[in-house]
């Protein structure tokens, strides 16, 4: 039971780093799209 | 297709929420049903449950690296540019999954053996292959020539080499790492085997997922890039003849 810590570490930590790599596709999208708005023009 | 994705991203996140639960607790009443989740390890206690993670990543990651593997041999042969954004998305991913494992193994290791971090085979060759696929992005991402694909498919070829040496260097060297639980010297309670392997499959749902909207998203980059070449070169046109000089 007091190992409790470092289970909850884990799985933050797991979800941290999907949730972060999500977030850079997500920010890759909304750069493209300013690209092809650009291209657009 | 526009309809298919939103479903499957509802079904895998209804999917890693019931493998997650399962994982945590043992027993799981929802109004009159009761689900079987994965039992408690005696000796370790709760903290075994960092299991249902970490291996799950590690085999999720290493059918990436296979797919890559096969982009990488498939774009060497045809030079498809397809399987190269195949390639590059898997290893992409796959490198994710990998640091996943890679970090849940020290915080497991800590409580259970009292060192967060061991130079043994097994720890080693993850830690490398995982060096192998940086150096694969970093690859792709600085070198601008265009021999690059061809580059990066070799080092995929390489990479994806040394992956049977991760999983079978525990069967092959005396290590602090304990036994696989499939096709190894370990065994496992059937129970937390289903656990295990539900995970499993959430986690290569998720996978396929981030690689589909990755894939999507490379694929436009390409074509952004390709049509930002040609407004240059219609905006310069001597550029053009200089270069096909």
């Amino acid at each position: 039971m007091t190992s409790n810590p470092y289970l909850f570490a884990a799985y933050a930590v797991t979800w941290l780093i999907h949730i972060g790599y999500l977030t850079t596709i997500v920010r890759r999208y909304a750069r493209l799209k300013r690209e092809i708005d650009d291209l657009k023009k | 297709m526009k309809r298919t994705f939103p479903i499957l991203v509802i079904l895998t996140g209804i999917l890693l929420a019931y493998a997650m639960s399962i994982a945590l607790v043992p027993v799981i009443h929802i109004g009159g049903l009761t689900l079987n989740g994965a039992p408690t390890e005696q000796t370790m206690g709760n903290v075994q449950r960092i299991f249902y993670y970490h291996v799950p990543s590690a085999w999720t990651a290493f059918i990436l690296f296979f797919v890559n593997f096969g982009a990488s041999v498939y774009y060497l042969i045809k030079r498809c540019d397809t399987a190269d954004v195949v390639a590059q998305v898997t290893a992409e991913v796959g490198l994710v999954f990998l640091t996943v494992n890679l970090v849940t193994g020290p915080i497991w290791a800590r409580p259970v053996w009292g060192i967060w971090w061991t130079w043994d085979w097994r720890l080693t060759s993850t830690l490398i292959v995982w060096l192998i696929y940086v150096s694969y992005l970093m690859l792709r991402r600085f070198a601008a020539s265009s021999q690059t694909p061809l580059l990066a498919a070799a080092m995929g070829i390489f990479g994806a080499l040394c992956v049977p040496f991760v999983y079978f260097s525990i069967w092959f060297f005396r290590t602090q790492h304990p036994q696989p639980v499939m096709g190894g010297g370990g065994s496992i309670d059937p129970h937390m085997m289903h656990v295990l392997l539900i995970n499993w499959l959430a986690f290569s749902c998720f996978a396929f997922l981030v690689c589909w909207s990755r894939y999507r998203l490379e694929k436009l980059q390409r074509a952004v890039d390709e049509a930002h070449a040609l407004r240059s070169l219609m905006d310069n046109p001597a550029d053009g003849r200089r270069g096909g000089q």
